[in-house]
């Protein structure tokens, strides 16, 4: 057997749900099944079969040759398996998502891995705005599993964040980290103002400085923690790999005193 | 007197209605927007969206929506401008923006003492200010101001919240002493109130103050009054919940509506970036205070009071001005509700109700053929 292809036949012109494109709903259904099913979000009603030229035959291992931006919604809701887009993605990538990974090469649009409890996603390029939070209405973000974005992400990354770790290669737009509950976010460019607004709990990890802080974050000195050491350990042996703050020392703050006060940031030194 | 026309050439009504159905037959991710009418119009322009499968916005939604994301996600103590004239001892202004857009009601409550509830009966009013300009009530009685940028006030407000909980400060845009003034001006109101721009602060600044009333309301009581750019563009957001279910932004494309605040933008659909392919837009309000018209880059179906508008579309209808013309219902924020609106002219032109059902009518075949 080997991996399910999709390869895409041309750009589309409308934004496609690909929700339906997950291993548990492709499983046992034959190609002409899987050709048949609805994508489309206008009334023309395009099917995959419209988009896509499909090769191979494993659900379990779904690949897309060539992405675009309207590609929403890959991996939404799966629970097992590998999906790899060569090419961008558009929003809501793995949305909800509870298990399996998922690699795209190339970016990812707004919402990716909203509200996800488990599992891996990595994004070689850049990722929209929320990463990891949650969708609207929603009252938490991701609630478990590992993010890694190899270029910068948009406002509001990890926003209601509450379990699972974010890592970030570049730079952070503006409020990372809001009204976090729990989980770690690590990033290793630059992050725009102003991080951690009304976060509870959590912890960030901003190693390439930081814009502006609110003033209810508070200075805590600097920490040669041994957790920090603990944590760089067990990121570099696992999805997240390597981390920047690895066998450095690092100034601990303390906030947002505006809200509950329990959350960390930490600044190189 | 033209009321239709056709690539700027006047054209009769039945020709115009025509050149529109096939045009939006045609189209496969249609777009209506503008909005910009009352009730009657709404309901005929929801109506036409669900049986063209179209992407729905208002033209000023991005005024409210920082408003309409913050009070979704963490709820809000709101009050009636009404009520907080009675009621409030105490009024924190915060930003610039009320002095302009809430003009009226600073002017209001300056004027006025609360004269309900045996907390607040008979003690007078204050009123403190937070920003660069006070506005209308600069030098009144009872009203101080401190000194705050636009860009300082979601730290300021979080550094007030602190204060209260007893929390640690560090160094902000102000001093411990004055953040402790602030703190202590809303904690002794016996019902204090607090008037700000949600467009000014964002949609996570505005948490910030819905959650500073919040946190008074454990020890006495307060509450908010959001000043919105756009009353017209909140009456949309609430048709659109109790019609669809969602407030603003959303799409009908799989007949189900479905919402999402940045990918059914206006902006965004009528730019060309989006992928809508034909436009609906409605502008029949007399106010003319409508938000800088953002540059059309589709073929459009314009349903305008002011027939210049019309004239310059793909496809126009002058139409009649909602509130003006003809008897409406419109939102207004002073009332927090939907408020009835006599003529203050006659006119003969059609409304924009009139001429969206003319519309779905002719389509009504067509659209379902497609689907």
């Amino acid at each position: 057997m080997s991996g399910l292809t999709f390869r895409k036949k041309a750009e589309p012109e409308e934004r496609l749900d690909l929700s339906p494109l997950v291993p548990a709903r492709l499983a046992g259904l034959a190609a002409k099944d899987i050709a048949a099913l609805p994508i489309g979000l206008t009334r023309r009603g395009l099917v995959v079969d419209d988009v896509f030229t499909i090769a191979g035959d494993d659900p379990a291992a779904i690949r897309f040759e060539g992405g675009s931006h309207r590609f929403d919604r890959i991996g939404e809701a799966m629970a097992a398996g590998d999906i790899t887009v060569d090419g961008d993605v558009g929003v809501r990538l793995g949305r909800a998502m509870a298990g399996g990974t998922i690699t795209v090469n190339g970016t990812a649009g707004d919402d990716a891995g909203s509200a996800m409890a488990g599992g891996v996603i990595a994004i070689s390029g850049d990722a929209g705005d929320r990463l990891g939070g949650p969708f609207a209405g929603e009252m938490t973000g991701m609630k478990g599993g590992t993010i890694t974005v190899g270029g910068h992400a948009g406002a509001r990354a990890g926003d209601r964040m509450r379990r699972g770790v974010i890592a970030i290669a570049g730079d952070a737009a503006g409020d990372l980290g809001s009204r976090m509950i729990a989980g770690t976010i690590v990033v290793g460019g630059t992050t725009a103002a102003t991080p951690g607004r009304l976060m509870k709990r959590g912890t960030l990890f901003l190693c390439g400085g930081v814009d502006h802080l609110a003033p209810t974050f508070l200075d805590n000195g600097p920490a040669d923690l041994l957790i920090l050491k603990v944590m760089a350990d067990a990121f570099a042996e696992g999805a997240v790999g390597p981390v920047p703050f690895a066998g450095k020392m690092m100034r601990r703050l303390g906030g947002d005193t505006a809200v509950l006060g329990l959350g960390e940031i930490f600044l190189p030194i | 007197m033209d009321r239709a026309w056709i690539d700027g050439q006047p054209a009769t009504s039945d020709e115009a209605l025509d050149a529109a159905a096939k045009l939006l037959a045609d189209a496969v991710q249609p777009f209506v927007g503008g909005l910009r009418t009352d009730v009657a119009g709404l309901r005929a322009a929801f109506a036409l969206a669900k049986d063209l499968g179209a992407i729905v916005d208002h033209a000023d939604s991005a005024t409210i929506e920082p408003f309409l994301s913050a009070l979704r996600d963490g709820g809000a103590f709101l009050a009636a401008p009404a009520e907080m004239r009675r009621r409030a001892d105490r009024v924190l202004v915060l930003g610039d923006e009320p002095a302009t857009i809430g003009a009226d009601l600073l002017t209001s409550l300056s004027t006025s003492e609360p004269d309900l509830g045996v907390r607040t009966r008979g003690s007078g009013r204050q009123i403190m200010v937070l920003g660069t300009v006070a506005g209308p009530v600069e030098g009144h009685d009872g009203v101080t101001r401190i000194d705050c940028a636009s860009d300082d006030l979601v730290d300021v407000v979080g550094m007030v919240r602190a204060r209260l909980a007893g929390r640690p400060i560090g160094e902000g845009p102000l001093g411990g002493t004055t953040i402790a003034t602030i703190a202590e001006f809303v904690a002794a109101a016996g019902f204090g109130c607090i008037v700000f721009s949600p467009a000014e602060v964002g949609a996570l600044g505005s948490e910030q103050v819905f959650g500073l009333a919040a946190d008074l309301n454990a020890e006495t009581r307060c509450s908010t009054l959001p000043l919105l750019g756009s009353d017209n563009a909140m009456g949309a957001a609430l048709l659109s919940t109790w019609t669809a279910g969602f407030p603003l932004r959303l799409s009908f494309g799989r007949r189900e509506a479905e919402h999402d605040a940045a990918l059914y933008a206006s902006d965004r659909q009528l730019s060309g970036a989006g992928e809508a392919d034909c436009a609906v837009i409605v502008d029949a309000l007399a106010d003319g205070a409508a938000a800088a018209a953002p540059a059309v880059a589709l073929p459009a179906i314009v349903l305008a009071a002011d027939p210049a508008a019309a004239k310059a579309a793909q496809i126009g209808f002058a139409v009649a001005s909602a509130g003006r013309d003809h008897d409406s219902i419109l939102y207004d924020s002073r009332f927090g509700s939907f408020v009835g609106q006599t003529a203050q002219e006659s006119s003969e032109l059609p409304t924009a109700a009139a001429i969206l059902t003319a519309l779905a009518e002719r389509l009504g075949g067509r659209v379902a053929d497609a689907a």
